[in-house]
């Protein structure tokens, strides 16, 4: 009896398809149309990572006489920001279309530093949730993923923090990159996205 | 064996897993007039309660009542936007009191501009119980302005600009509408002082 039930496990395994793969996924960015187009093109491009959003409950204890019990409080625990890594190509566009997005909000050297709803953008990330089953396949391919074999997280009302750019060292010869702070407000993500 | 009264831990724990608190943060207020800000920017807001003294009798010793205080001000905590709508809000207000450029108080003539003077707040706090709309309402009633706010500002501060304003109440109600089927509310007037209830 033992090995049938092995065997309903292995093939509940079989059956359960391929695992999601984690490199499986796409960014694309939306700066504000206060951007040039020509520059809003150029940030359509493959980050080397993206942490989805981890919110939390806070919890607070009860006491009761030696004991205490942990239980949720009323506030989400959530801190809405982004960081991505690019690579920059040798023309260095997508750095400089990274700025003009963020030069609606601030440009230090010129001491200019505003909240202004303009220079809010959106950025829209997708894994792909279908498995790869031949070389049609959604995601064996260089087509972008659809919506409906995603999960999606879409973030609204994206500001960027903060510009980083790699160091620069004589003693080395690696591409360059620049990491990039975002901030959002308003975001869907998978969970949202069941109401 | 325990006595009858003694709770073992373990029961204890079951009843406060199960117990709900009041939440403190979960609340809206909506203020007469400016509905759109103050649901977003009132941060906090302060309401006392009724407040009853006794002091013992000299004769009997027992404890007799003295004096009950009502609640008449409510300070409300607001955070100011990048128009200054809550100081404009004031002002405006306060312009049906008092003419600063002729140095005059004003009197209404008629009942509608009397009424202009009075605002109400409605302060929407959730209950929690299976569902977000299942709230309670506290209505301050003929809300009067005693101030208008000051104005700090610095360059070493970047904080977001807050307000703490008092008003004086003239009436309060308080509701709970727990859904369609059994419904109460609970009220008393000031004005009359008796405690009504609305099954």
């Amino acid at each position: 009896m033992a090995i049938n039930f092995s065997n309903n496990y292995i093939a509940n395994l079989i059956s359960a398809g391929a695992d999601a793969m984690t490199n499986l996924y796409e960014v694309e960015f939306y700066p504000p149309t206060s951007v040039s187009e020509a520059v809003r093109n150029q940030l359509k491009i493959r980050t080397k990572s993206f942490t989805p959003p981890s919110p939390s409950q806070k919890k607070y204890d009860v006491h009761w006489k030696t004991v205490s019990i942990p239980k949720l409080a009323p506030k989400i625990e959530l801190d809405r920001s982004l960081e991505f890594e690019f690579r920059i190509d040798a023309h260095y566009d997508v750095l400089m279309a990274i700025l003009e997005w963020q030069s609606i909000s601030s440009v230090a050297s010129l001491g200019y530093a505003a909240n202004s709803p303009e220079s809010f953008g959106k950025i829209i990330v997708r894994a792909l949730a279908t498995p790869i089953t031949n070389i049609d396949s959604e995601g064996a391919t260089a087509d972008g993923i659809a919506d409906e074999n995603a999960l999606v997280w879409q973030f609204e009302d994206v500001a960027v923090e903060n510009v980083n750019i790699s160091q620069y060292s004589a003693e080395d010869a690696n591409p360059g990159s620049v990491t990039c702070k975002f901030i959002y407000g308003k975001y869907i993500d998978p969970q949202g996205a069941l109401f | 064996m325990a006595a009858n009264y003694a709770i073992e831990a373990n029961e204890a724990i079951a009843g406060i897993v199960r117990w709900r608190p009041a939440l403190s943060n979960l609340y809206e207020v909506a203020f007469q007039g400016m509905e759109n800000i103050s649901v977003l920017h009132c941060s906090e807001i302060n309401f006392p309660g009724l407040q009853l003294s006794f002091g013992r009798h000299l004769g009997t010793k027992k404890f007799a009542l003295e004096n009950c205080q009502l609640p008449e001000e409510v300070t409300i905590t607001w955070r100011e936007d990048y128009r200054h709508s809550v100081r404009r809000f004031h002002e405006n207000w306060f312009a049906l009191f008092y003419d600063r450029n002729n140095d005059k108080f004003i009197s209404a003539t008629n009942d509608t501009d009397a009424r202009k003077r009075y605002k109400t707040a409605i302060v929407t706090i959730q209950d929690l119980r299976r569902s977000l709309y299942r709230v309670g309402r506290l209505y301050l009633i003929d809300m009067l302005p005693t101030k208008i706010p000051d104005l700090s500002l610095g360059w070493a501060n970047d904080a977001v600009m807050e307000y703490q304003l008092s008003y004086k109440i003239s009436d309060l109600s308080l509701g709970w509408a727990n859904d369609a089927v059994m419904e109460y509310q609970l009220s008393y007037k000031i004005s009359d002082w008796k405690w009504e209830w609305y099954v």
